[in-house]
């Protein structure tokens, strides 16, 4: 019978899609099983909340907040015209911008991120079809104060990432790790109803507390800010600087930017001037000559012949038309020097020393290598090569020409003399926090090494003491009720290896109280106009700094050196 | 009464038990694979649920009359069941007649209802087949007076149904017919040359149809364009194989969240396969094998020739339909829309399907009296 045969052609091709099961769900099935969940399993990465950077009191200066960001699905939008209109009117962007975003299809395409709450608001009222409003709970990096230190903080990207200052260079510490959801999608990609969602929470970023003093940060920046209007200057930096520990109290750099739309500045106020530029000291550097000196047995009174023009191998080198001449004397003590700022005496002392005593002084002040604070890049300036270390070389050193130094370094190199001789690492970072607030890590004092003795460094801070009392310094470095002590330094700006004619940079480096100083102050002006001396320029903003910076440390004036003032000659 | 004159036996239980199950677990995964598009386009997770319950509450008294009457009655009613079948397949194919659904005019539109008239045209074809292979039992083997003539039939009812377009439907026709003439004993060469003649025009249909034509190439390769052609066969496997062995557990279907394609109806045998693993699908696959196993023995030992071929041809149909829809869903054969029958949501494919099962049940109670038949080598013997 054909019926036994029609069942017999059922059993095999029964048997056969049997086979075909077998071979799909079990032989097959791991991997069309992996290729549903590829398919079925969408992950969101939640961003983690970027970590702070507070101020040495714990004060914020940077934090992230949340954001809102708008993206549009364009596949669900039917009139791209009208719906680029309408989001136009709120975002305040072009509408021939937005259509182009909306038009052609497709799932998702950003049309504005980071926008202001009021905007997000008005968009979810206006509840547009295909346009969705996020929100997250971080991604607006917000500087508490504006422009507020700006130049070391620096700034992040849209994706709150670090793009320079300390934002990139702790890039990895701030940065939180993105958690994950994972979620069970339809086709369309809607999550499915009570299906689990699997949450990796994001962790947030570390915070860094810096050694910036918030307050002494505003008072350098207005100060600095001022001599730079005053004198019509290009830009300036001034640094404050604890000498007994290395922690940098505030570091202005000018002009500033807004870190909030820092694509508005020029990329030139990005720049920290106080590290990423080097420059050439002058008069500022006759000190670390004077500490050359000392530490190679010139007594602390020797004196040098006075002259305010000699040549040294065909050059010819004098002393600058300030008033403070050294004609009229036979000889001059390193005190006079210093305190007059004589470039021919200052070479005299160079000479004396000779080039390799200077050059190793030079080198244990840490000159021409990086200060490693922390701050992107480093300009460690320039040491002359061998063949700079010649008469002329060595003259010329002396008084801080043909060298460059990056104005922290020579910072630490003052704060070394003020300390009693030790070289530090500059901080900047106090300490790293859990996003708890509890301490990661404590930054400590670091020593580099000793530089000088306790009695050269001694000696040297009574050579500053005497610029201030009755030399460049005075009385435009004094501040009534309190001793200073310090260095003018003016020095024209070499620009490819050619000074520039009236292009000079105006500094004066001073330390409060001049005996056993709490606070060393840097302050650079560069290419002021109308004035071109570190006393004028630089001095003034270093005795403000230096005043309100002992009146937050809680030292009052001593009402006896305001009365009397400072010594004059 | 017909009826008094036959001796009436007990309907074959397990035969019953078998259908019951299939419609059991139709209904069970009907809601489960339905239930998410149920509640997006009519916010009701029960809306096709329920739907099916209702055709399967209009199902039970035709059902029950093609039980309880007497099938030969059948045999005189042949002229006019295939003339309503051909008339109401042409007239679907009218505009404003037939709704069109997805690019296919298939259906009658009757307020809330809507009947399929190929299903019901399926059912008027086996009751022709029956009759005609009863009728010229010894010309079956003449090509002229035996082959042609039923080719000839089932030919016109498979262009009607290729119109609407619905190649499966068509090409279940053909099968059944085939398969029917090679129980009834037509010369293998006959058989051979009716599908070698079929096999121009079956390639022309093929390559002149982009649609057709796409489906055969996703067919041989569906990687080759996943989003597109391929979709349904690769959202079929992944469905499976995400099933494994067990199953990911009643309801915990992802596929049937629109990533599978026709997931409550053609395709709902992969929603099976997901959620209940090799397990449900073989349980499934061997209960179908199951009907055919009782539906021929009820056929052997009919009383009559028409008997034979009705029980015969009803069980073909249910069967090599079922195994049509697992082949696609397995991809061990193209793309063509059939349902899985008992399963599968459609009122007219369930109302036929237990048309069919209940004529079966119909054969097998009306027995020869005092006749043993030879089984057919089957285990069990004579049915008893």
């Amino acid at each position: 019978m054909r019926a036994k045969w029609f069942f017999a052609l059922l059993l095999v091709l029964g048997a056969y899609l049997t086979w075909r099961l077998f071979d799909v769900q079990v032989l097959n099935g791991k991997v069309y099983a992996r290729d549903a969940l590829l398919q079925q399993r969408e992950s969101l990465d939640v961003p983690g909340r970027r970590g702070e950077i507070l101020d040495r009191n714990g004060l914020v200066l940077v934090s992230s907040q949340p954001s809102e960001s708008v993206f549009a699905v364009p596949s669900q939008i039917k009139d791209p015209q009208e719906t680029a209109r309408r989001l136009a009117s709120i975002l305040h962007l072009p509408a021939t911008q937005l259509q182009p975003l909306l038009t052609g299809g497709g799932e998702f395409a950003w049309v504005a991120r980071k926008i202001p709450q009021a905007q997000a608001q008005r968009l979810r009222d206006a509840a547009l079809t295909g346009i969705n409003v996020i929100h997250e709970e971080t991604g607006q990096r917000t500087a508490a104060d504006g422009t507020l230190a700006a130049p070391i903080l620096g700034f992040v990207g849209v994706d709150e990432n670090g793009l320079a200052g300390l934002e990139y260079a702790f890039d990895r510490l701030l940065r939180g790790a993105p958690g994950k959801i994972t979620l069970e999608t339809d086709h369309f990609g809607d999550p499915i109803p009570f299906a689990p969602e699997v949450v990796v929470p994001a962790r947030p970023g570390v915070s860094l507390q810096l050694t910036v003093d918030r307050y002494l940060q505003f008072v350098t920046e207005q100060a600095l800010g001022q001599q730079i209007r005053t004198w019509h200057a290009r830009s300036g930096t001034a640094i404050v600087l604890d000498p007994n520990t290395g922690a940098i109290l505030a570091l202005a750099s000018l002009p500033d930017f807004d870190p909030g739309a820092y694509w508005r500045a020029k990329p030139d106020a990005w720049r920290d001037h106080a590290v990423e530029d080097s420059y050439e000291p002058g008069s500022t550097f006759k000190l670390i000559t004077a500490a050359a000196a000392l530490e190679h047995g010139v007594p602390p009174h020797a004196l040098f012949p006075a002259h305010d023009r000699i040549e040294v191998g065909g050059h010819v080198i004098h002393n600058a038309e300030d008033g403070f001449m050294a004609s009229g004397k036979r000889y001059e003590s390193i005190d006079d020097i210093i305190a007059y700022s004589h470039n021919v005496g200052a070479a005299e002392i160079g000479l004396r020393v000779g080039a390799s005593a200077l050059y190793s002084t030079v080198r244990a002040f840490g000159f021409g290598v990086p200060t490693d604070v922390g701050l992107p890049g480093e300009n460690p300036g320039i040491m002359p090569g061998a063949d700079g270390w010649n008469r002329v070389g060595v003259a010329t050193i002396s008084f801080g020409q043909g060298i460059s130094v990056e104005p922290l370094q020579l910072a630490m190199a003052y704060a070394a003399i003020a300390n009693g001789g030790m070289l530090l690492r500059p901080r900047i970072l106090d300490r790293l926090l859990a996003p708890d607030g509890s301490v990661l890590y404590q930054y400590a004092p670091e020593v580099v090494r000793r530089v000088v003795s306790e009695r050269v460094a001694a000696q040297l801070r009574h050579y500053l003491r005497e610029v201030v009392v009755r030399g460049t310094g005075n009385p435009t470095a004094q501040v009534p009720g309190y001793t200073t002590a310090g260095k003018t330094g003016t020095a024209q700006i070499a620009i490819d290896g050619y000074y520039a004619s009236g292009a000079y940079n105006a500094s004066f480096i001073g330390m409060i109280p001049a005996q056993h100083p709490r606070f060393v102050i840097l302050v650079k002006v560069e290419r002021p106009r109308g004035s071109i001396y570190g006393s004028e320029v630089a001095a003034p903003a270093f005795a403000r700094i230096a005043r309100l910076a002992m009146l937050h440390a809680g030292v009052v004036p001593n009402e006896r050196l305001a009365r009397t003032g400072a010594k004059r000659p | 009464m017909a009826r008094n004159r036959r001796e009436r036996a007990a309907p074959d239980w397990t035969l019953v038990a078998g259908v019951a199950a299939l419609v059991g677990i139709g209904l069970v995964m009907i809601f489960s694979a339905s239930s998410v598009s149920g509640f997006a386009e009519h916010h009701d997770t029960t809306y096709y649920l329920k739907r099916q319950l209702l055709w399967l509450a209009l199902s039970l008294p035709p059902a029950l009359l093609a039980y309880r009457m007497d099938y030969r009655r059948l045999e005189r009613w042949t002229p006019w069941l295939m003339g309503l079948a051909v008339f109401s397949l042409a007239a679907v194919l009218l505009p404003h007649v037939g709704t069109m659904v997805g690019g296919a005019r298939r259906w009658f539109a009757l307020g809330p209802v809507s009947l399929q008239p190929s299903e019901f045209a399926k059912l008027a074809l086996v009751i022709y087949l029956a009759h005609a292979l009863s009728q010229k039992s010894e010309r079956v083997t003449s090509l002229q007076r035996g082959v042609f003539p039923i080719v000839v039939v089932i030919g016109i009812l498979a262009l009607l149904v290729l119109r609407q377009p619905d190649m499966g439907t068509a090409s279940l026709y053909v099968m059944v017919g085939l398969l029917m003439l090679f129980v009834a004993g037509a010369r293998i060469p006959h058989l051979v040359a009716t599908l070698g003649c079929m096999a121009p025009l079956v390639a022309y249909a093929v390559l002149m149809s982009p649609y057709k034509r796409a489906r055969i190439m996703a067919f041989l390769d569906p990687w080759k364009d996943p989003q597109n052609t391929g979709f349904h066969i690769i959202q079929s496997l992944l469905a499976l194989g995400s099933g494994g062995i067990f199953g990911l557990g009643l309801g915990e279907s992802r596929q049937k969240f629109f990533y599978l394609p026709e997931q409550y109806t053609d395709f709902i045998f992969a929603v099976i396969g997901e959620e209940l693993g090799l397990i449900g699908s073989v349980v499934v696959l061997g209960l179908f094998v199951w009907l055919a196993y009782r539906a021929i023995r009820i056929a052997i030992a009919a009383p009559d020739a028409f008997g034979f071929y009705l029980a015969a041809g009803c069980a073909a149909t249910i069967v090599l339909q079922a195994l049509v829809n697992i082949g696609v869903v397995t991809s061990s054969w193209p793309v063509t829309g059939v349902p899985l029958p008992f399963i599968s949501f459609g009122g007219s494919s369930l109302m036929v399907n237990l048309v069919c099962v209940a004529l079966i049940l119909n054969v097998g109670c009306s027995r020869r009296a005092g006749i043993r038949v030879r089984a057919l080598g089957l285990r069990g013997g004579a049915a008893a």
